[in-house]
Protein backbone atom coordinates (compact mmCIF):
# COMPACT_ATOMS: atom_id res chain seq x y z
CA UNK A 1 0.00 0.00 0.00
CA UNK A 2 1.23 3.59 -0.80
CA UNK A 3 2.61 5.07 2.28
CA UNK A 4 1.53 8.32 3.75
CA UNK A 5 4.96 10.23 2.60
CA UNK A 6 5.12 9.42 -0.87
CA UNK A 7 1.58 11.58 -1.25
CA UNK A 8 3.16 13.91 0.65
CA UNK A 9 5.83 14.34 -1.19
CA UNK A 10 4.17 14.21 -4.58
CA UNK A 11 2.07 17.57 -2.80
CA UNK A 12 5.14 19.35 -2.15
CA UNK A 13 6.84 18.71 -5.43
CA UNK A 14 4.12 19.90 -6.87
CA UNK A 15 3.55 22.80 -4.97
CA UNK A 16 7.26 23.95 -5.24
CA UNK A 17 6.45 23.43 -9.07
CA UNK A 18 3.57 25.97 -8.76
CA UNK A 19 5.34 28.50 -6.73
CA UNK A 20 8.38 28.71 -8.26
CA UNK A 21 6.09 28.97 -12.04
CA UNK A 22 4.01 31.80 -10.13
CA UNK A 23 7.20 33.50 -9.20
CA UNK A 24 9.53 33.38 -12.69
CA UNK A 25 7.08 33.61 -15.27
CA UNK A 26 5.69 37.05 -16.28
CA UNK A 27 2.03 36.26 -17.92
CA UNK A 28 -0.41 36.43 -16.02
CA UNK A 29 -2.89 33.87 -17.04
CA UNK A 30 0.22 31.41 -16.91
CA UNK A 31 0.80 32.90 -13.30
CA UNK A 32 -3.13 32.07 -12.28
CA UNK A 33 -3.08 28.59 -13.80
CA UNK A 34 0.24 28.12 -11.76
CA UNK A 35 -2.03 28.98 -8.58
CA UNK A 36 -4.39 26.43 -9.19
CA UNK A 37 -1.75 24.11 -9.40
CA UNK A 38 -0.94 25.04 -5.87
CA UNK A 39 -3.98 24.82 -4.66
CA UNK A 40 -4.68 21.50 -6.35
CA UNK A 41 -1.26 20.31 -4.22
CA UNK A 42 -2.83 21.64 -1.02
CA UNK A 43 -5.84 19.62 -2.00
CA UNK A 44 -3.93 16.02 -2.25
CA UNK A 45 -2.31 16.81 1.35
CA UNK A 46 -5.89 17.07 2.56
CA UNK A 47 -7.06 14.07 0.80
CA UNK A 48 -4.20 12.08 1.90
CA UNK A 49 -4.44 13.03 5.54
CA UNK A 50 -8.07 12.22 5.72
CA UNK A 51 -7.54 8.85 4.48
CA UNK A 52 -4.65 7.99 6.85
CA UNK A 53 -6.67 9.35 9.58
CA UNK A 54 -9.87 8.38 8.43
CA UNK A 55 -11.89 11.31 9.34
CA UNK A 56 -14.05 12.72 6.49
CA UNK A 57 -12.82 16.31 7.51
CA UNK A 58 -9.87 16.09 5.17
CA UNK A 59 -12.17 15.94 1.92
CA UNK A 60 -14.69 18.80 3.41
CA UNK A 61 -11.71 21.23 3.44
CA UNK A 62 -10.83 20.02 0.25
CA UNK A 63 -14.22 20.56 -0.89
CA UNK A 64 -14.27 24.31 0.31
CA UNK A 65 -10.91 25.01 -1.52
CA UNK A 66 -12.34 23.96 -4.81
CA UNK A 67 -15.15 25.94 -4.35
CA UNK A 68 -12.84 28.82 -3.57
CA UNK A 69 -10.61 27.84 -6.30
CA UNK A 70 -13.41 28.51 -8.76
CA UNK A 71 -14.61 31.75 -7.56
CA UNK A 72 -10.79 32.67 -7.56
CA UNK A 73 -10.66 31.85 -11.47
CA UNK A 74 -13.68 33.53 -12.36
CA UNK A 75 -12.62 36.79 -10.73
CA UNK A 76 -9.10 36.77 -11.39
CA UNK A 77 -9.44 36.20 -15.20
CA UNK A 78 -12.38 38.94 -14.98
CA UNK A 79 -9.35 41.16 -13.17
CA UNK A 80 -7.08 40.18 -16.50
CA UNK A 81 -9.35 40.85 -18.71
CA UNK A 82 -10.00 44.40 -17.19
CA UNK A 83 -6.20 45.07 -16.75
CA UNK A 84 -5.47 43.99 -20.41
CA UNK A 85 -7.77 46.44 -21.72
CA UNK A 86 -6.21 49.28 -18.97
CA UNK A 87 -2.78 48.09 -20.88
CA UNK A 88 -2.93 46.37 -23.71
CA UNK A 89 -0.55 43.56 -22.49
CA UNK A 90 -1.21 40.70 -20.27
CA UNK A 91 2.85 40.60 -19.01
CA UNK A 92 2.99 41.02 -15.52
CA UNK A 93 5.58 43.58 -15.58
CA UNK A 94 3.45 45.57 -17.90
CA UNK A 95 1.29 47.77 -15.75
CA UNK A 96 3.43 50.40 -13.17
CA UNK A 97 1.16 53.06 -13.14
CA UNK A 98 1.05 52.98 -9.77
CA UNK A 99 4.90 53.17 -9.12
CA UNK A 100 6.01 56.23 -6.84
CA UNK B 1 -2.97 -12.75 0.30
CA UNK B 2 -2.27 -13.13 -3.49
CA UNK B 3 -5.29 -10.68 -4.01
CA UNK B 4 -3.80 -8.43 -1.19
CA UNK B 5 -0.43 -8.59 -3.20
CA UNK B 6 -1.45 -8.03 -6.58
CA UNK B 7 -4.18 -4.92 -5.27
CA UNK B 8 -1.04 -3.68 -3.70
CA UNK B 9 1.24 -4.05 -6.67
CA UNK B 10 -2.17 -2.24 -8.48
CA UNK B 11 -2.20 0.30 -6.62
CA UNK B 12 1.11 1.11 -6.48
CA UNK B 13 1.97 1.66 -10.11
CA UNK B 14 -1.37 3.42 -10.19
CA UNK B 15 0.62 6.06 -8.11
CA UNK B 16 3.38 6.00 -9.89
CA UNK B 17 1.59 6.00 -13.39
CA UNK B 18 -0.29 9.54 -11.77
CA UNK B 19 2.45 11.00 -9.91
CA UNK B 20 4.16 11.17 -13.26
CA UNK B 21 2.22 12.58 -15.41
CA UNK B 22 1.45 15.27 -12.62
CA UNK B 23 4.96 16.33 -11.99
CA UNK B 24 6.04 16.11 -16.12
CA UNK B 25 2.89 18.13 -16.86
CA UNK B 26 3.50 20.76 -14.16
CA UNK B 27 6.73 20.63 -15.20
CA UNK B 28 5.60 21.28 -18.84
CA UNK B 29 2.97 23.66 -17.80
CA UNK B 30 5.47 25.96 -16.40
CA UNK B 31 8.12 25.88 -19.12
CA UNK B 32 5.68 25.97 -22.00
CA UNK B 33 6.58 29.49 -23.69
CA UNK B 34 2.81 29.46 -25.23
CA UNK B 35 -0.09 30.09 -22.64
CA UNK B 36 -2.34 27.79 -24.23
CA UNK B 37 -0.02 24.78 -24.36
CA UNK B 38 0.52 25.51 -20.76
CA UNK B 39 -3.19 25.09 -20.55
CA UNK B 40 -3.19 22.04 -22.13
CA UNK B 41 -0.65 20.82 -19.51
CA UNK B 42 -2.44 21.78 -16.67
CA UNK B 43 -5.13 19.67 -18.26
CA UNK B 44 -3.59 16.64 -18.09
CA UNK B 45 -1.69 17.25 -14.02
CA UNK B 46 -5.53 18.07 -13.32
CA UNK B 47 -6.23 14.61 -14.57
CA UNK B 48 -3.42 12.84 -12.51
CA UNK B 49 -4.81 14.81 -9.80
CA UNK B 50 -8.28 13.29 -10.12
CA UNK B 51 -6.65 9.81 -10.20
CA UNK B 52 -4.55 10.38 -7.25
CA UNK B 53 -8.13 11.58 -5.21
CA UNK B 54 -9.29 8.21 -6.35
CA UNK B 55 -6.75 6.24 -4.85
CA UNK B 56 -7.22 7.98 -1.55
CA UNK B 57 -10.95 6.80 -1.56
CA UNK B 58 -12.03 10.15 -1.91
CA UNK B 59 -14.98 9.11 -4.89
CA UNK B 60 -16.66 12.78 -4.62
CA UNK B 61 -13.73 14.49 -4.71
CA UNK B 62 -12.44 12.88 -8.41
CA UNK B 63 -15.74 13.54 -9.92
CA UNK B 64 -15.45 17.45 -8.19
CA UNK B 65 -12.17 17.12 -9.56
CA UNK B 66 -12.86 16.36 -13.15
CA UNK B 67 -16.18 18.53 -13.14
CA UNK B 68 -15.26 21.55 -12.12
CA UNK B 69 -11.50 21.59 -12.71
CA UNK B 70 -11.15 20.37 -15.63
CA UNK B 71 -14.63 20.99 -16.82
CA UNK B 72 -15.17 24.35 -15.78
CA UNK B 73 -12.14 26.48 -14.71
CA UNK B 74 -9.44 25.24 -17.66
CA UNK B 75 -12.33 26.20 -20.18
CA UNK B 76 -12.72 29.66 -18.27
CA UNK B 77 -8.99 30.10 -19.06
CA UNK B 78 -9.01 28.55 -22.49
CA UNK B 79 -11.86 31.15 -23.30
CA UNK B 80 -10.12 34.06 -21.86
CA UNK B 81 -6.82 32.94 -24.02
CA UNK B 82 -8.83 32.97 -26.86
CA UNK B 83 -10.73 36.32 -26.33
CA UNK B 84 -6.89 38.28 -25.55
CA UNK B 85 -4.89 36.20 -27.68
CA UNK B 86 -1.93 34.17 -25.83
CA UNK B 87 1.11 35.12 -27.63
CA UNK B 88 4.47 33.34 -26.24
CA UNK B 89 6.60 35.54 -23.87
CA UNK B 90 8.78 37.83 -25.81
CA UNK B 91 11.80 37.30 -22.92
CA UNK B 92 13.54 34.44 -22.68
CA UNK B 93 14.70 32.14 -19.94
CA UNK B 94 18.24 32.26 -19.75
CA UNK B 95 20.27 29.41 -19.65
CA UNK B 96 22.28 30.94 -16.67
CA UNK B 97 19.75 33.75 -15.41
CA UNK B 98 16.42 32.97 -15.09
CA UNK B 99 16.45 29.42 -14.84
CA UNK B 100 18.97 29.02 -12.63
CA UNK B 101 17.51 30.88 -10.16
CA UNK B 102 14.52 29.02 -10.62
CA UNK B 103 15.77 25.60 -10.02
CA UNK B 104 18.05 26.94 -6.44
CA UNK B 105 14.83 28.28 -5.06
CA UNK B 106 12.92 25.48 -6.44
CA UNK B 107 15.46 22.47 -4.62
CA UNK B 108 15.62 24.85 -1.11
CA UNK B 109 12.06 24.68 -1.59
CA UNK B 110 11.94 21.08 -1.56
CA UNK B 111 14.76 20.79 1.04
CA UNK B 112 12.69 22.53 3.05
CA UNK B 113 9.23 21.34 3.04
CA UNK B 114 9.80 17.33 2.73
CA UNK B 115 12.20 15.94 5.48
CA UNK B 116 9.42 16.07 8.04
CA UNK B 117 7.05 13.86 5.33
CA UNK B 118 10.43 11.32 5.17
CA UNK B 119 9.26 9.70 8.64
CA UNK B 120 6.94 6.84 7.58
CA UNK B 121 3.58 7.56 9.25
CA UNK B 122 0.46 6.02 9.66
CA UNK B 123 0.50 2.12 7.47
CA UNK B 124 -2.61 1.43 8.14
CA UNK B 125 -5.64 2.52 6.47
CA UNK B 126 -8.79 2.32 8.03
CA UNK B 127 -12.72 2.37 6.43
CA UNK B 128 -11.88 2.42 3.00
CA UNK B 129 -15.67 3.58 2.23
CA UNK B 130 -14.65 7.08 3.46
CA UNK B 131 -15.26 9.46 0.59
CA UNK B 132 -18.53 8.19 -0.48
CA UNK B 133 -21.18 10.90 -1.22
CA UNK B 134 -23.38 9.79 1.63
CA UNK B 135 -20.33 10.24 4.15
CA UNK B 136 -19.40 13.62 3.07
CA UNK B 137 -23.10 14.91 2.28
CA UNK B 138 -23.66 13.89 6.26
CA UNK B 139 -20.56 16.27 7.01
CA UNK B 140 -21.09 19.04 4.52
CA UNK B 141 -24.67 19.39 5.94
CA UNK B 142 -24.26 18.06 9.09
CA UNK B 143 -21.46 20.02 11.13
CA UNK B 144 -19.90 21.84 7.99
CA UNK B 145 -23.70 23.60 7.21
CA UNK B 146 -22.78 27.00 7.97
CA UNK B 147 -19.28 27.02 5.68
CA UNK B 148 -21.16 25.35 2.90
CA UNK B 149 -23.77 28.42 2.77
CA UNK B 150 -21.29 30.59 3.21
CA UNK B 151 -19.28 29.01 0.46
CA UNK B 152 -22.64 29.75 -1.71
CA UNK B 153 -22.48 33.08 -0.93
CA UNK B 154 -18.68 33.53 -1.83
CA UNK B 155 -19.77 32.24 -5.16
CA UNK B 156 -22.53 34.67 -5.51
CA UNK B 157 -20.12 37.08 -4.69
CA UNK B 158 -17.58 35.90 -7.13
CA UNK B 159 -20.35 35.71 -10.01
CA UNK B 160 -21.52 39.48 -9.49
CA UNK B 161 -17.73 40.74 -8.79
CA UNK B 162 -16.88 38.86 -12.29
CA UNK B 163 -19.76 40.56 -14.36
CA UNK B 164 -18.81 44.02 -12.79
CA UNK B 165 -15.17 43.55 -13.65
CA UNK B 166 -15.47 41.82 -17.27
CA UNK B 167 -17.85 44.71 -18.08
CA UNK B 168 -16.97 47.99 -20.32
CA UNK B 169 -16.57 50.94 -18.03
CA UNK B 170 -18.53 53.65 -20.36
Amino acid sequence: MVPLSAYLILSALMFVIGAVGFIFRRNTIVMLMCLELMLNAVNISFAAFSRFHGNIDGQVAAFFVIVAAAAEAALGLALIISLYRAVKSLDSYGPDELRP
Amino acid sequence: MRVEFWSGIYEGGSFLVAAGLILISSVGMVLSRRPLYGALWLVSALLGTAVVYALLHAHFLAAAQLLVYAGAVVVLVLIVLMLLGGNPERYRLGAFGLGFLAIVFGVILVWGLTPGFLVPLWESSPASDLGTVQNLGRALYGRFVFPFEAASLLILTALVGALMLARRLK
